[in-house]
């Protein structure tokens, strides 16, 4: 009994592998995750002081690329009338040089240590290590019934002198430490 | 459904509209279409493992809520060298890489970093442990010692229960599922926002769980039931500093029968009925320190059991941990810790049975750990020398060191092998307790027809914790969207706790005897250290989506245990049960469907290999798992276990003399209301 039972839910999965195969896939998870880093480059404002008009927004990634050279066709784009120069670190003291630093999953052992590296720097974490906005991060990715979506710590975000857009703001899935910015 | 639909009939018409979002315009679009974009697979945890030298497994909220599970051990049966049985209603043998028990007292067991394993027996009450899975975040699973991190009795694997933070878990939750038989489950949440001061939830759970079958599949030799009732409070989540407070208060009671040898030989049934109480309270502080970043942890814990007429054990806790991860300088990365707990614990003996000396005891331990990661390549060789040094007032220093070399030759791939050394402290039961098991018939030709049996510790015990010394090969390779995992361990346990025959030989007591027949020689089993034996085994985990609606896991264990070779009488006695506890290979695969429009459908079997102790054959179960999200605010889940099976026999305790009891066909159906 148990043996036909299996046998037959072997072949209807094959019989999906057959149908999936067909149809080409959409866009990548990793692909999808680095339109958003050029994005928050876009609508997030960081202090003149820190990086000045006509400047180099450095984005770096810290630990492990998981984007597969995805990230590359950022490298040289214009933002906000600046160039965007990537950047691979491992360390917090190279990170701090960094405009936009997205934390790779391999190093969520070291998150709480991040963070605190990187705070009141004018750096923009963003990483999708889960709880990452929750834990103090600038903003979370996150993926949600096939979506990638994301939230954003605006407290931490107005500690580095960072200002989101009021767009991104409304984008965003959740908006943590917001009634602490209306007072 | 419709747009898949077309997908399938024309393939083209789909490839335009991949092209159009292609690599180089992605990056083009605004984030109003990015939040609107449909991902094509997205990658799992395995991703973030890919950077641990050990055995890990995380269990995320959605692997728990699809495995079905109503109780942590069920959520644990398809990690790979983790082995599961039920034994009763509510009662659980779990083992990591063998060492299957009622009481698997080599495995720690830690819901938000405090310990639910129990001094008294060396292991944990599974049939008291309740927790709230609805708020459950993760659990982790590591297999092998962590002993250098988590303390003694760490030896076969850790289990950490984490909870979600009370600023994830706003608003109300009411879960209620009844099964086949009428047996209800009622849990209910809620969350709260402090404001600026963060959030807090409280929660409150009960349950009546079913029962088991006897052998002829119709009485029902045991119950289970209890409640729950706790908070839980976080800070605000939007700063480094973190604080958490939290408290649980509980009560079960629990029965089985206990089979006894009569004076005619027969098997007699006594029921034995349980209670047991827990309250406990934890608070955690984060902060940075000299740049990196320190936690504190505080805790107490009150446990009640309650043995039928036999006995009443008690455990006071009070436990302190201060941990401090240093920022990286150089090639190290620095992590120290310092710990410090007092236990008490008493057992009041009701029955003669039971002889305890000393009755009460005062447990103090002081510990300290330390643990260097040190980057030999950049991104490329890693080493982590570890260890731990605890000072137990009832048990001698025993340093609990570890050695773990990484390989990651690129971003898919990671090899690692390690080397660990753990002890396990016996427990309050093993070392001081006396027991009369019961009468038993002698062999014919015997110059006596019966003679009483007990258990006793052996004179001039050095009472030494038992060791492990294991070494483990790992592989893991990431593949994107699933993974694939191989582990390969060897064990080599040193003074296991045993028992044999007094070689005194017969005993005649000078008063009359607790038990039945109240006047007959004694034959006492004697305890010791002496035991000792190997293990060695394969763990292989296989996670891949097949389609987009099609995920397929599967796990298989195949492990040998043996008692160690030239080992004499007394040391082969330890050994051979640590052989018979556990089954030598299992297996599970998992297929879980994503119908679209909310619906997910979970088939998964497993096939457990048969247990030498008690005789245990083989089985084959298959469950099934419908759920359906009727809105944003209703779920609604029907489950039916062992589909295919009217009865089967899990295991059999191995603890008490337990009635062996069966598990039969079972089914559910849950709603979950979320506001």
């Amino acid at each position: 009994m148990i043996r036909h039972l299996c046998r037959l839910l072997l072949l209807l999965a094959f019989g999906l592998v057959g149908s999936a195969g067909m149809a080409a896939p959409p866009p990548g998870e990793y692909q999808i995750k680095a339109a958003y880093l050029i994005n928050f480059a876009r609508y997030v404002e960081w202090p003149s002081g820190r990086l000045p008009v006509g400047g180099v927004l450095r984005l770096c990634i810290l630990g492990r690329d998981p984007f597969g050279g995805g990230l590359e066709g950022l490298d040289g784009r214009q933002v906000q009338g600046r160039e965007v120069r990537l950047r691979e670190v491992d360390n917090l003291e190279q990170a701090q040089d960094c405009h936009l630093v997205f934390v790779s999953g391999s190093e969520e052992r070291r998150m709480g240590l991040i963070l605190r590296g990187l705070a009141g720097r004018g750096v923009l974490t963003v990483s999708d290590i889960e709880g990452f906005a929750e834990a103090g991060g600038g903003i979370g990715l996150v993926t949600e019934e096939n979506r990638v979506r994301f939230d954003i710590n605006q407290a931490s975000l107005v500690r580095d002198g960072l200002r989101a857009s009021s767009q991104l703001l409304r984008l965003g899935r959740q908006v943590l430490g917001m009634e602490r910015v209306s007072r | 459904m419709s747009r898949r639909l077309a997908c399938l009939l024309a393939p083209t018409l789909c490839w335009t509209t991949v092209a159009t979002a292609g690599e180089a315009s992605l990056a083009d679009l605004s984030l109003e279409e990015l939040v609107r974009l449909d991902v094509s697979a997205v990658s799992r945890k395995a991703q973030k493992l890919s950077d641990t030298p050990a055995a890990i497994t995380v269990l995320s909220a959605a692997d728990i809520r699809r495995s079905g599970a109503r109780s942590v051990p069920e959520a644990l049966r398809e990690v790979p060298g983790v082995i599961v049985a039920q034994i009763g209603s509510g009662r659980w043998a779990v083992g990591v890489r063998g060492a299957e028990g009622r009481f698997s007292n080599k495995l720690l067991v830690q819901i938000d970093g405090r310990s639910v394993y129990s001094p008294l027996f060396s292991g944990v009450f599974w049939e008291a442990l309740d927790v709230m899975l609805a708020d459950v975040e993760r659990i982790e699973v590591i297999r092998g010692p962590g002993a250098s991190l988590w303390g003694a009795n760490a030896v076969n694997g850790v289990i950490n229960i984490v909870t979600r933070k009370a600023t994830t878990s706003l608003g109300g939750l009411v879960s209620a599922s009844v099964d086949d038989r009428g047996n209800p489950t009622v849990a209910v949440r809620q969350g709260v926002s402090l404001g600026d001061a963060g959030a807090m939830r409280v929660y409150a759970k009960g349950s009546d769980l079913a029962p088991s079958h006897t052998r002829d599949g119709r009485s029902e030799p045991d119950y289970n039931r209890g409640w729950l009732a706790g908070f839980r409070m976080d800070g605000a989540g939007s700063g480094v500093d973190a604080w958490m407070l939290q408290g649980n208060t509980s009560r079960r009671t629990s029965g089985e029968n206990i089979n006894t040898s009569s004076l005619t030989g027969d098997g007699l049934l006594i029921p034995l009925d349980f209670v047991f109480e827990s309250t406990n309270l934890l608070g955690r502080y984060n902060w940075g320190l000299a740049g990196g970043e320190a936690s504190l942890q505080a805790y107490m814990d009150h446990q009640l059991a309650n043995v039928g007429t036999y006995g009443r054990g008690t455990v006071n806790t009070a436990d302190l941990d201060f941990q401090h991860r240093l920022v990286p300088s150089g090639t190290h990365e620095l992590m120290w810790g310092l710990g410090a707990r007092m236990v008490q614990t008493e057992i009041i003996a009701t029955s003669a049975v039971l002889n305890l000396t000393p009755p009460r005891r005062n447990v103090r331990v002081f510990s300290a750990f330390v643990q260097d990661e040190i980057t030999l390549d950049p991104q490329t060789w890693k080493l982590t020398l570890g260890g731990r040094f605890e000072y137990s007032s009832l048990a001698r220093f025993e340093p609990q060191p570890t050695a773990r070399l990484m390989w990651t030759p690129n971003l898919k791939d990671s090899l690692w092998a390690s080397w660990s050394r753990a002890a396990r402290t016996l427990s309050i039961g093993e070392s001081d307790a006396s027991i009369l098991f019961g009468a038993q018939p002698t062999p014919a030709g015997s110059p006596f027809p019966l003679v009483v049996v007990g258990s006793r510790p052996g004179p001039g015990w050095n009472r030494r914790a038992e060791r492990v010394d294991t070494l483990e090969l790992g592989y893991r390779r990431n593949l994107g969207n699933g993974s694939v995992e191989a582990v390969l361990f060897h064990n080599n346990y040193h003074r296991l706790v045993s028992e044999w025959y007094d070689p005194s030989g017969l005993i005649l007591p000078t008063s009359s005897l607790p038990v039945e027949p109240f006047v007959a020689p004694l034959q006492y089993m004697q305890r010791g250290s002496e035991g000792s034996a190997r293990s060695h085994g394969v763990e292989l985990a296989v996670d891949v989506p097949v389609t987009d609606a099609l995920r397929l896991q599967a796990s298989y264990t195949l492990m040998d245990t043996r008692v160690r070779r030239g080992a004499d009488e007394a040391a082969a006695v330890g050994g051979r049960a640590l052989e018979q506890a556990a089954p030598q290979h299992w297996g599970t695969l998992r297929m879980s469907f994503n119908l679209g429009g909310g619906k997910e459908v979970d088939v998964a079997a497993r096939h457990v290999g048969a247990v030498g102790a008690g005789d245990v054959p083989a089985y084959t179960a298959v469950d099934f798992r419908y759920a359906w999200r009727v809105s944003r605010y209703f779920d609604l889940y029907f489950v039916a276990q062992n589909l295919f099976d009217p009865l089967h026999l899990e295991y059999v305790s191995n603890f008490f003399p337990s009635q062996p009891v069966y598990q039969p066909r079972r089914a559910f159906i849950q709603g979950v209301w979320r506001f």
